[in-house]
């Protein structure tokens, strides 16, 4: 079945939208600024998987296998409408397919990066292509080979998020208290030019803030930490070509902070928010596009 | 030692020679009197570390009278690095509010201010009023052109910052395979250099329209023209032409100096510039200038489109850097019309009447004399009636005796390497150059800035002065020190242009750009490497002069 946050019938859990959906179920419970989404649960890949007589032993044959297998007609009629409505509500007319696997983003380990995602999709084609790229990742070398280290092979499975795609003009990762001093009076936010990739894959050098939150209050936040990264790649979309574009970031760029006082003081207050609801400091992915802070991930911080 | 000895450097304290010193062939490419130091130059440096301080940059300027030139240091300041970094950020924020806001600053604040000034130096006639009176004009001038002075780089610094960020995002997007290219985006706007220029060429087209007055051009001798031309009545209609243009243009001179005259006061450069533009009757001037501003709308259209794969922040900061850098050209050339003529025009006429007063009473022999006392000379004598003429007499001698040296481009400590990587730094080089100077020289070629693209072959006429106009024929190439946009009128009559000093965004570089002819800038040395009449070819687009 196709999960959609306003539909009541069903119980979230990881279980049937994996990891990664669970989390973007709870941001939006909370009413945070979550890009429009929706997920292909666990329950819908494994009646996929059900039609497959016999899976293929080697990663590449099954791989293809899977690419190759037609969706039961139910669910690609579904799966359609669903990637065409999201598509025509989105601000950019493109999606992100994430992997959300049932052991991924588990407070136990996180599986960050193990499977695949795909961003600025624009036609229901590939977005459907994508879907089943993101299942058989689930054994994919690396993943197998890392939850074979985990202990966990075997037991998961893969929900898919399609999820509205941000344009990212400014991205990064705040961590709501400072990993690194373990001061939870103490906000940390990386922010670099463009999509957040480059900076979550250390690609680039982003510029380091540490803002000091003991007051509580944001007219008395205070930046006690600037550190201008060399942010010298940027990752862009291109709305004309429609695709995403790794580019030399301009000079002007590099050699200026990418976020002023007011706009570090609001993700400040948005990232103290979830610490709040959540109970426990977070590590969060956000995103600015036309001046507007989505959060794309959040998740407890695993080292304080 | 040879060096020490031609130009022997003594500080007035210790610490100066700890300072970096460079020599501005830009503004002072020529000795410079004893006077125009402590007035002019005095005045600019406080009214330099005044905008300086006003932007929290971080430093003091220093000029010093050295043989007769002018050298010039920054000394910056001693702050620890955590100091350092908040001035910075501090500083930064200031000039990126004055870029954003450079068009209304000019227009509502600092023109109307500059105005006020003009009028105040218009409303005053020295030769009428007593002595008291005539000294507390003095030290209202001195105040004046101090705050004119600070204007100039209050306007200055965001200026060249902007075009500096323009030039450099424009060529992160398109690639810095041409750097001229990002300036067309900025060409084809009418400035004070150029409006002034148009209307001489006007006059040109006015005077070939009059078989009289194109006689008296023609016939005469530059000095005999006025007096000619007053004898008819075709000429006469014509001189008030002329002496409209001397009022709103004239007050200005080749240099920017208390010493050297203004058209006003010497109409022979412009009737020297005039009876060049009538030798050339073919010529469309205003026809090829408005192939600049096609080209600009034709070019900003390409970017946009470029622009269009981008985010709109960046579209954004494109857009808004253009803008703040097309007012920035205009003002380039204006500030000078408004700034620097002006200055030197009523601080020249205040000194002038002290010289002629002095000169009366027995102090000095000759009016200008007065240009080789200080100003403190000048207040202590200006009701006495002691001799200073062995005074006058040494420090002219002093001067003959360094008229033909070489100043050395730098003094005292080297400029630290890692102070040229920064954007403010990269946007000074831009308009003076300095750097060009300490490359090597091969035998058959010398190296400068790229000025305006272009190649061209033709023989080479140094220059000196406005008044050697008369040498130029259609086809040469002129080489000279420095231009300020005085010298531009003569760009009309020249197939191309070589500089001693002076960058990529220096007048002469941005004025040759609008004319569409070939320039070199910058090259340090080519009114002493290339001999008058020799037949070169300067490719603009390299900033190369071969010698052929």
């Amino acid at each position: 079945m196709l999960f959609k946050i306003n539909d009541i019938s069903e119980t979230p859990s990881a279980k049937l939208i994996g990891g990664k959906g669970l989390q973007l179920a709870n941001l939006t419970y909370l009413q945070q600024p979550v890009p429009e989404w929706f997920c292909i649960s666990t329950s819908m890949f494994e009646q996929f998987l059900k039609d497959i007589s016999s899976l293929k032993q080697n990663y590449n044959d099954r791989y293809q296998q899977i690419i190759e297998t037609p969706l039961p007609r139910n669910i690609q009629l579904a799966l359609e409408n669903a990637i065409l409505d999201l598509l025509q509500n989105s601000a950019s007319n493109a999606l992100s397919v994430r992997s959300s696997a049932t052991v991924e983003d588990s407070i136990a380990a996180s599986h960050a990066g193990q499977f695949d995602t795909f961003l600025g999709v624009n036609d229901v084609k590939t977005a459907i292509c994508n879907v089943k790229q993101c299942w058989a990742s689930l054994w994919s070398e690396r993943s197998v080979k890392y939850r074979d280290q985990q202990n966990d092979a075997n037991q998961a499975s893969m929900a898919v998020v399609i999820q509205e795609f941000i344009p990212a003009d400014i991205s990064g990762v705040m961590f709501t208290s400072n990993p690194v001093t373990q001061k939870i009076t103490e906000c940390v936010i990386e922010a670099s030019w463009g999509l957040g990739e480059l900076i979550v894959s250390g690609q680039v050098v982003p510029d380091h803030f540490v803002i000091d939150t003991a007051q509580g209050k944001t007219s008395e936040f205070e930046v006690v930490t600037k550190k201008l990264g060399s942010k010298n790649e940027a990752l862009f979309w291109n709305k004309k070509q429609k695709q995403l574009e790794k580019k030399p970031n301009f000079r002007y760029f590099q050699q200026n902070f990418v976020l002023d006082e007011s706009q570090l003081f609001s993700l400040t207050k948005l990232g103290l928010k979830l610490q709040a609801q959540f109970g426990c400091p977070q590590d969060i992915e956000w995103a600015m596009y036309n001046d507007k802070i989505y959060i794309l991930q959040s998740r407890p911080i695993t080292s304080v | 030692m040879k060096q020490e000895t031609e130009f022997p450097v003594v500080w007035n304290e210790p610490a100066e020679a700890n300072l970096s010193w460079f020599f501005d062939m830009v503004h002072f490419p020529n000795q410079v009197t004893p006077l125009d130091f402590h007035f002019l130059i005095n005045t600019m440096e406080k009214g330099i570390n005044q905008a300086a301080q006003i932007y929290e940059m971080g430093f003091k300027d220093h000029y010093r009278f050295i043989n007769t030139y002018i050298y010039d240091a920054p000394e910056l300041d001693n702050s620890s690095p955590e100091e350092m970094t908040a001035r910075t950020a501090s500083s930064q924020q200031k000039l990126d509010t004055a870029i954003a806001n450079l068009d209304q600053l000019w227009k509502e604040q600092w023109l109307p201010e500059i105005k006020e000034h003009i009028s105040y130096w218009e409303e005053f006639n020295p030769s009428q009023v007593t002595m008291p009176i005539l000294l507390e004009y003095l030290s209202e001038t001195e105040k004046r052109l101090q705050r004119m002075w600070e204007i100039h780089f209050l306007l200055f610094w965001p200026m060249m910052l902007v075009l500096n960020y323009f030039e450099e995002m424009y060529q992160d997007i398109f690639g810095d395979n041409d750097q001229f290219q990002a300036y067309e985006l900025l060409s084809g706007f009418t400035n004070k250099t150029i409006e002034g220029n148009q209307m001489i060429w006007q006059l040109s087209r006015k005077a070939l329209a009059s078989p009289i007055v194109q006689e008296v051009l023609t016939k005469n001798i530059a000095t005999d023209v006025t007096n000619k031309l007053a004898e008819s009545v075709e000429g006469q209609t014509f001189l008030t032409d002329l002496n409209r243009y001397f009022q709103e243009y004239g007050k200005q001179s080749d240099k920017p100096l208390l010493s050297s005259p203004s058209w006003l006061e010497n109409p022979v450069p412009v009737i020297k510039n005039l009876q060049n533009y009538i030798t050339q009757p073919d010529r469309d001037v205003v026809g090829e200038m408005e192939k600049a501003t096609l080209l600009r709308e034709q070019q900003i259209t390409r970017a946009s489109e470029a622009l269009e794969c981008y985010p709109q922040p960046v579209q954004n900061k494109f857009e808004k850097f253009l803008k703040a850098a097309q007012v920035s050209y205009v003002l380039s050339e204006d500030h000078h019309f408004w700034i620097d003529c002006k200055v030197s025009y009523y601080a020249r006429q205040v000194s002038l009447e002290f010289g002629r007063r002095l000169s009366e009473s027995g102090v000095i022999e000759n009016q200008d004399d007065v240009f080789y006392l200080s100003l403190e000379e000048i207040k202590q004598v200006s009701t006495t009636t002691v001799s200073l003429h062995r005074l006058v007499n040494e420090r002219r001698a002093t001067e003959k005796n360094f008229s033909t040296c070489t100043p050395p481009p730098f003094l005292g400590k080297p400029f630290p390497e890692e102070m040229f990587d920064d954007p403010f730094y990269r946007a000074l080089e831009k308009f003076f150059g300095v750097m060009a100077t300490t490359t090597g020289k091969e035998k058959q070629e010398l190296k400068g800035y790229a000025g305006s693209p272009g190649i061209v072959q033709g023989t080479a006429r140094i220059i000196h002065t406005l008044d050697e106009a008369d040498k130029l024929q259609p086809g040469d190439i002129l080489v000279t020190k420095t231009t300020t946009p005085s010298w531009t009128s003569l760009f009309v009559s020249v197939a191309a242009i070589v500089t001693n000093s002076g960058g990529s965004l220096s007048h002469s570089a941005i004025v040759a750009r609008e004319y569409g002819i070939p320039a070199v800038v910058g090259t340090g040395t080519a009114t002493t490497t290339i001999q008058d009449g020799q037949m070169i070819e300067i490719n603009g687009n390299s900033g190369l002069v071969r010698f052929l």
